[in-house]
C-alpha cells in the first residue's frame, strides 16, 4: 500500500494506507485489550450493515450512539460533491489540531500539507468508492500525535460519492515533539 | 547555500513506484545555476518580469519567445480552467514540427503519476506561487531526475488559467531526496 512521508518546516507526518483487514484485526485486539469500542470498527461495521448506503436512512450514525467514546455530535464527514478535490467541504468537525473547521474548505485548513494529503485521501475514497484506512503519524506545529483514520463512502447510483464520513482513534494523543 | 532551509521534502511508494521530491524557494533558482543560465532561470526571470500583481496575465508571458527549440522541448503548460483538475489539458509545442500536442490529466496511466501532478497542480493555482521542485521518480520502471519549476499564469479576471511546466534533466537516479544544493 501507499507510504507517505513530508517533512516540511511547520509539519511532518507518515502516512501509510493500511487495508481493512489489516485495520479491524487492530481494532478487534484493541477492543479486547481495552474493554473499549472502537470507534474505527462501529463506522466499518455501520458501512458494512447499510449496503444500499442510502444516506437518508441514518444508519451510520446509529451505532455511534451505543460507542463508548462518547462525542457530542455524529461521525463528522466531508462533501465531496466540488469536482476540485481543495473545495471538498468539512462538517462536524471538531478537529483537535486546528479547533473547529466545520464549513471550511479543505484548502483552508491553515497548514498547506495537511490539506493537500487529507484532500488526496478523500479523493481516493470518493473515486475507489470504498473504505480507505491510514496509519498517520504527525508533527504539525511542534505538536506530535499518532492515529488511526478510516474513510467510508456513501454511494449513490445516480450521483456517485457525494459524502464521505470517518473516523478516528487516537494511538499517542497529542503532545510535545521529541 | 548552507543556512538556506529546504521547505519540504516528500517521499511516496506506492507498488513498484517511487517519488522522491524536494520543494525550495523559487528565490534559490539562480543560486542553483551551475554554467550558464538554464531554461528554468530563462522562464523564471520571464515570468518574474511579467508580472502584473501578484502573477502574469496570460498572453504577456510566454517564454518560447527566448527559448531555443532544444529548450523549447523542456517546456510545457497545462491549462487549469476546468473545474474537475482530471480534466485538466496538458499542452506541449513543438516548434520544429510544428505540432501541438494535448493530453488530459486523466489520461495519464500510471495512477500516482496523475496524483502528484494533479497535486502541485492545484498547490500552484491555489498559492498563486511558482512551485520550485528537485524530483526523482520512477514510474511504470522508467526512472527521471530533473528540476522543475512550475509557474502559474491568470486570465483578466484573476482566475489562474495555465500553470507553465518547465524542467531540466539531471543527474542520475539514485532514489533518495534530490538535493539540489549538493549537484
Amino acid at each position: 500500500m501507499d507510504l507517505t512521508t513530508e517533512v516540511c518546516a511547520e509539519a511532518s507526518h507518515t502516512r501509510e494506507r493500511i487495508t481493512i483487514d489489516r485495520l479491524m484485526r487492530t481494532e478487534i485486539a484493541f477492543e479486547e485489550a481495552s474493554g473499549k469500542r472502537s470507534p474505527l470498527k462501529s463506522l466499518y461495521l455501520a458501512w458494512l450493515s447499510n449496503p444500499k448506503n442510502d444516506p437518508d436512512t441514518n444508519a451510520l450514525e446509529r451505532p455511534y450512539l451505543h460507542s463508548t467514546v462518547r462525542r457530542s455530535s455524529s461521525f463528522p464527514w466531508i462533501d465531496v460533491t466540488s469536482e476540485c478535490p481543495l473545495d471538498y467541504v468539512m462538517h462536524d468537525h471538531k478537529g483537535v489540531t486546528f479547533g473547529d473547521q466545520s464549513g471550511n474548505r479543505v484548502a483552508e485548513c491553515p497548514v498547506w500539507t495537511h490539506a493537500r494529503w487529507c484532500a488526496i485521501e478523500y479523493e481516493q475514497c470518493k473515486y475507489e468508492e470504498c473504505p480507505v484506512a491510514h496509519y498517520i503519524d504527525q508533527t504539525i506545529r511542534g505538536v506530535y500525535r499518532e492515529y488511526l483514520r478510516l474513510l467510508v463512502p456513501i454511494l449513490s447510483e445516480t450521483t456517485g460519492v457525494q459524502k464521505i464520513f470517518y473516523s478516528y482513534r487516537v494511538l499517542t494523543p497529542p503532545q510535545a515533539a521529541p | 547555500m548552507i543556512g538556506k532551509p529546504k521547505e519540504a521534502h516528500i517521499s511516496i511508494k506506492s507498488g513498484d513506484d517511487e517519488w522522491y521530491c524536494s520543494s525550495y524557494s523559487p528565490d534559490l533558482i539562480a543560486e542553483h545555476e551551475c554554467a550558464g543560465p538554464t531554461v528554468i532561470f530563462k522562464a523564471y526571470r520571464h515570468w518574474r518580469e511579467q508580472r502584473d500583481g501578484d502573477i502574469p496575465i496570460d498572453g504577456r508571458y510566454n517564454p518560447h519567445i527566448f527559448l531555443d527549440q532544444d529548450e523549447q522541448r523542456q517546456l510545457l503548460h497545462v491549462e487549469t480552467k476546468r473545474a474537475n483538475p482530471q480534466n485538466y489539458l496538458i499542452v506541449s509545442h513543438s516548434a520544429e514540427a510544428q505540432t501541438t500536442v494535448h493530453c488530459a490529466l486523466q489520461s495519464l496511466l500510471n495512477p500516482l503519476h496523475r496524483r502528484i501532478l494533479q497535486f502541485d497542480l492545484l498547490e500552484c493555482k491555489e498559492t498563486r506561487k511558482p512551485l520550485y521542485q528537485g524530483i526523482n521518480q520512477l514510474f511504470d520502471g522508467v526512472e527521471a531526475t530533473y528540476r522543475r519549476v512550475l509557474l502559474p499564469v491568470r486570465d483578466i479576471n484573476g482566475l489562474v488559467t495555465k500553470v507553465y511546466s518547465v524542467y531540466d534533466l539531471i543527474g542520475s537516479f539514485n532514489m533518495t531526496p534530490l538535493d539540489l544544493e549538493s549537484i
